[in-house]
């Protein structure tokens, strides 16, 4: 058992909260507690994961996994009999939280409404779940507690006194929500008010609870969970100033105030917390995501299970002080998951390396490296967890339960529940997914993505699969699934039409107005496909009608920053800022549009700010000093490449640049021998690989780009030896800045030691077909020899496309014929970009016109 | 009553600010305040006080009527 | 007597053939001929229906009283805990318990065996400590042994259920051909 630490640890987590909000409030003075918070210690964003659904959240935040590890996947599970769905509990989480961690370790605990905890688990301390403060009968009823709700036990009825019922509160108390309420009868009865009150009296029991707890028990620990600014925001967000043209005024004017009402009274909540404690305790102040306020705002809220997340915004806030904290600084690069490393770190503890949060280092004053175990799982100790018989995976168990009802040894559910359960268990699968995607593991994730959309037909399942495999470069298979796509939804249009009339209530009815996703999916495929034609249009039709999507102005920008139409580049990023002004990739992509129009003070300037939103962006920190070097601020470009260079230090050309620059600008030719023998030890050298599938006109590419300018020996020699790599590289010595071509089967064989360039000629079956059946024999039938053919031209570009998306950081070009045939201008200028070199365009385009 | 030890923040109501005064004393009414909630569980238990209070003040007047009426 | 007789297990862990044995005993079995035997229990599975809806209802088992009911794990959980009772439990592997599922059901669950295998064991796990808590004597016997050395299984179950009788007469319900189902 590892030394208890004197200092105690708050956390206290507000759903929802968003600095939007609250920096305007702190700057009217609304918001003295969380300020003077702040003041005293480090702020800054916190990054969500997605999906931004809170019970998953918040388990993520206390244990520092991501859900598939953890095991919450969404709201609702099956129940053990197998009887249907209930909320979401405690004894499905997976792993250890990090109160179960510091149970281990001797720490007394309390935890508060945190989202899952019921059942209450068995700490050394006290926990009241999530189901405290549901308030399940009228006033003046018996309002029992559900069996689990508070542990110990022996506490549950003097924890019953502190909950405050929705009907206790008074005018007085609701008047700063809903100022109108004192003179308007009508608003007392309204369902958004009594969701008001409700919140609030929730929000209020959670607190008195809490400080029963901070004042009469013994605690080290202690986590507070608070969902009512979700709550406020959710019904009222809509109303908050300014006015939307939709909004009814009366309504507007009736509940505008809940939002700010709603912050102003967690800020007063706090005020009373830190009045507890003393200094030597660390709080932490949390948020699991945001809350669009202003122009991103949904304009309706889709009609599916957690619709309401779309009005979620991906940072959330972080606040942390006490004993060792940095004072009155702004840290970037926080994400959800690092909250619980970065607890275990504070109090002196180990942190596993399974968890797949870091510790937030930037948070300390003097940092030292975090001593680092396998797995809290592995250690062995009391952790406060239920009892194993307990715990389960509730959809495994559903599943063992429906093969009881199969062999026939119990009832069967009604027929409408099962499907319930099936719909919900997809439902959580898919939001696995979503969160493996997040993480970075797209394989399973597209195997469950598969699964359940092939089982179900349901349009997000396919979506996001068209999205995972746009993003794994599957494209082939992404066009698959549009396709697919475009006749379910149809079908689904043409159904819903017959049975509903459209309703124009931009909030949840108005089933039509859907986000043209399908066009949008294609125009990203073909950007990614390297068809910036056939890209531009789809998407900027798309954004006629989603002018405040973030990711289309960003994708539209690219497209013009690839045809190297720089202003039209630089205009879409300013639209992107506008929607966004914190857009880390909205900042850069200004920045390199004013970096190719040669206006280096605007590119440094964005650099920054990127730099200022996320600053551990390696590619940021390599054009700055590119910047830089234009402005010849030498000195500060060194240090722009050499962070590039900490960060990636495979990263030649920022080397390269070092190079440059010490020897030929700052004359400190040690410093550049330093870097030369690191690119001489670790790279080889360049190589650029053309491939394609068999019988592609690789030839011509090869002729292209050697009259262009680049350095090709080819002949069909050079041809033999590519094909033998398979045994033997070393000829590859010998062809470093060179082109060469590598059959497609031959792709998997190339040493890492180079750094690769690779041009996939992309040709279309039609093209290739005539090619390799010309070279046949014609005794042998046409027809047959087709499909068998086309079954092997298929299959190739399957092993290009599998290549491709296995090499990390690989840079590739998908170079279509056609259009390299009809845009030769633009395609020779994206060669020229992609392979760094100018190239004689003339001639090229000579040679295409005589092709 | 609360006393003075109460930070003037908890005293918020209405968002309207009072000045805090350390002889002066706080009259919780019936209808409470947020500051109250705010104040947690102390907050809580003063202010359901002062409301039973008054639940058994109007009782009590109300049977006194009765009294006086039957008479 | 008014102890309820459970025999519970896994499905297809031997429960059926449990009741087989018992039935040649003096014990009574409480049965509805319900679910007729057939290829995956040529001799029958002495069921009662109405244990099928035990989760909601379980007053059928005031009637069982003096009497052996079938009750596959883990719904003896669900039972009336103010009744009296006493249990046979049959263990088997359980691969081989999946893979005479997955032959009765004529489906392929390789990919899922390894979930199954572990929810099952909590099964077993979960059914074991419900009769520690509530002191529900239980009886452990282990189906291989049944087929295979059926004097010193049927010996202990005699012993345990008190029953007036001997192994032989238990024995003929056992027939090695049917450690069936098992590949």
């Amino acid at each position: 058992m590892s030394k208890k630490i004197k200092n105690k640890i708050l956390v206290i987590g507000w759903d929802a909260a968003d600095w939007k909000i609250i920096m305007p409030l702190i700057e009217q003075g609304k918001m003295p507690a969380i300020e003077s918070l702040m003041k005293r210690g480090v702020h800054g964003r916190l990054q969500t994961l997605d999906p931004p659904l809170s019970p998953m959240l918040w388990t993520s935040i206390a244990t520092g996994v991501r859900a598939d590890k953890h095991g919450i996947g969404g709201f609702v599970e099956p129940t053990p009999n197998g009887e249907g769905l209930r909320p979401v509990t405690t004894t499905s989480r997976k792993v250890k939280a990090i109160w179960n961690i510091l149970n281990q370790e001797g720490w007394k605990s309390n935890v508060v409404a945190w989202w899952p905890s019921n059942p209450a688990e068995p700490i050394n301390g006290v926990m009241v779940s999530n189901l405290y403060q549901v308030a399940t009968k009228a006033l003046g009823e018996d309002w029992e507690m559900p069996n689990g709700t508070v542990h110990p036990e022996s506490l549950s009825e003097t924890m019953k006194e502190f909950r405050v019922h929705p009907h206790e509160i008074s005018l007085a108390m609701a008047h700063p929500f809903m100022p109108n309420i004192v003179d308007n009868l009508e608003l007392r009865k309204a369902n958004k008010t009594l969701s008001v009150l409700k919140t609030l009296s929730n929000a209020a029991t959670i607190h008195s609870a809490s400080t029963y707890l901070m004042a009469e028990t013994e605690w080290d620990f202690m986590a507070v969970y608070h969902d009512a600014i979700d709550h406020f925001c959710h019904i009222a967000m809509r109303y908050f100033p300014p006015r939307r043209p939709e909004i009814p005024l009366e309504d507007f004017e009736n509940y505008k105030d809940v939002v700010e009402a709603g912050y102003r009274f967690h800020d007063m909540m706090l005020d009373r917390t830190l009045s507890m404690i003393d200094e030597n305790t660390t709080v932490i102040l949390l948020s699991d995501h945001g809350f669009h306020s202003d122009h991103q705002r949904p304009l309706y809220i889709p009609q599916e299970p957690s619709g309401p997340a779309v009005e979620h915004s991906p940072y959330g806030i972080f606040v942390m002080a006490g004993p060792g904290i940095k004072q009155g600084e702004q840290i970037s690069g926080a994400s959800i998951i690092d909250i619980t490393p970065t607890i275990l770190y504070h109090a002196g503890l180990s942190v596993g390396k399974d968890m797949e949060g870091k510790v937030l280092y930037q948070c300390f004053s003097t940092p030292s490296p975090a001593h680092m175990i396998e797995s809290w799982e592995n250690v062995e100790g009391n952790s406060g967890q239920h009892d194993t018989l307990m715990r389960e995976d509730p959809w495994a168990a559903q599943e063992a339960l429906q093969q009881l009802v199969e062999l026939g040894y119990i009832e069967a559910m009604e027929d409408d529940k099962l499907l319930q359960v099936e719909k919900s268990k997809r439902e959580n699968e898919y939001y696995i997914a979503r969160n493996m995607i997040n993480g970075g593991r797209l394989k399973p994730a597209i195997e469950i993505l598969e699964r359940i959309f092939e089982e179900s037909n349901v349009l997000r399942y396919g979506q996001r699969l068209a999205f995972a495999y746009l993003s794994k470069k599957m494209y082939l298979k992404c066009q698959e699934v549009i396709e697919k796509l475009k006749v379910v939804d149809l079908e689904e249009r043409t159904k819903r039409k017959q049975e509903t009339e459209q309703s124009l209530d931009p909030f949840g009815n108005n089933e039509f107005e859907e986000p043209m996703y399908l066009e949008y999916l294609e125009g990203l495929l073909n950007l990614a496909m390297n068809r910036p034609r056939k890209a531009l249009p789809l998407l900027e039709n798309v954004q006629k009608k989603n002018p405040n999507n973030l990711q289309l102005a960003t994708s539209i920008a690219q497209i013009h920053t690839l045809r190297k139409n720089f202003k039209a580049a630089e205009n879409q990023y300013i639209t992107a800022l506008a929607i966004d002004d914190r857009s880390t990739a909205a900042h850069y992509g200004l920045g390199l549009s004013f970096l190719r129009q040669s206006k280096f003070n605007e590119a440094v300037d964005e650099f920054l700010l990127a730099l200022e939103q996320d600053f551990f962006q390696p590619n940021i920190h390599y054009h700055l000093g590119e910047a830089l070097v234009k402005l010849d601020l030498f000195e500060d470009a060194v240090s722009a490449f050499q962070v590039c260079t900490r960060l990636t230090p495979g990263m030649t050309k920022a080397h390269k640049w070092l190079v440059e620059i010490y020897q030929n600008k700052l004359n400190k030719p040690e410093l550049a021998e330093q870097n030369l023998a690191f690119l001489k030890s670790n790279i080889k050298g360049d190589i650029i690989v053309c491939t394609g599938v068999d019988n592609c006109e690789y030839e011509q590419l090869l002729q292209l780009l050697n009259i262009g300018g680049l350095k090709i020996d080819y002949d069909k020699d050079e041809f033999n030896e590519a094909s033998k790599i398979l045994f033997t590289n070393d000829w590859l010595i010998n062809n470093i800045g060179k082109v060469v071509y590598i059959p497609s089967r031959n792709l998997s064989d190339l040493p890492v030691n180079y750094d690769y360039k690779v041009i996939y000629l992309d040709q279309t079956l039609d093209e290739i077909l005539p090619v390799r059946t010309s070279k046949l024999k014609k005794s042998i039938p046409e027809k047959s020899i087709a499909v068998k053919m086309l079954k092997t031209i298929e299959k190739e570009k399957y092993i290009i496309d599998l290549w491709i998306e296995s090499q990390p950081n690989q840079q590739v070009l998908i170079l279509n014929w056609n259009e390299l045939l009809d845009s030769d201008v633009e395609q020779i200028s994206i060669l020229s970009e992609f392979l760094n070199c100018d190239f004689d365009l003339e001639k090229m385009k000579k040679y295409l016109h005589n092709l | 009553m609360l006393n003075g030890r109460i930070s003037p923040q908890l005293l918020i109501l209405h968002f309207i600010e009072i000045e805090f005064n350390m002889e002066k004393e706080y009259q919780i009414t019936s209808q409470g305040s947020l500051g109250l909630l705010a104040l947690g569980h102390v907050g809580i238990r003063k202010w359901r006080e002062v409301v039973e209070k008054e639940k058994l003040e109007i009782r009590n007047s109300s049977k006194e009527n009765v009294k006086k009426n039957k008479k | 007597m008014s102890v309820v007789t459970i025999v519970t297990g896994l499905p297809r862990s031997g429960t059926s053939l449990m009741m087989q044995i018992l039935e040649k005993s003096s014990l009574e079995i409480l049965t509805d001929g319900i679910r007729q035997k057939d290829n995956n229990n040529p001799e029958g599975y002495f069921e009662l229906d109405a244990v099928k809806g035990i989760v909601k209802d379980n007053s059928f088992l005031k009637s069982a009283k003096g009497k052996v009911v079938k009750i596959v794990a883990p719904l003896p959980i669900f039972i009336d805990k103010s009744l009296s009772y006493r249990v046979i439990f049959m263990r088997r592997e359980i691969e081989e318990i999946l893979r005479s599922q997955e032959i009765m059901l004529n489906k392929d669950q390789q990919a899922e065996r390894e979930k199954f295998a572990a929810i099952y064991e909590t099964y077993i796990q979960k059914t074991h400590q419900f009769f520690v808590s509530n002191n529900i004597p239980y009886l452990d016997i282990l189906y291989k042994e049944l087929i295979q050395n059926p004097k010193n299984e049927l010996e202990k179950v005699i012993t345990f259920l008190q029953i007036d009788a001997k192994w032989q007469d238990l024995a003929s319900a056992v027939n090695p051909s049917l450690y069936r189902n098992r590949i």
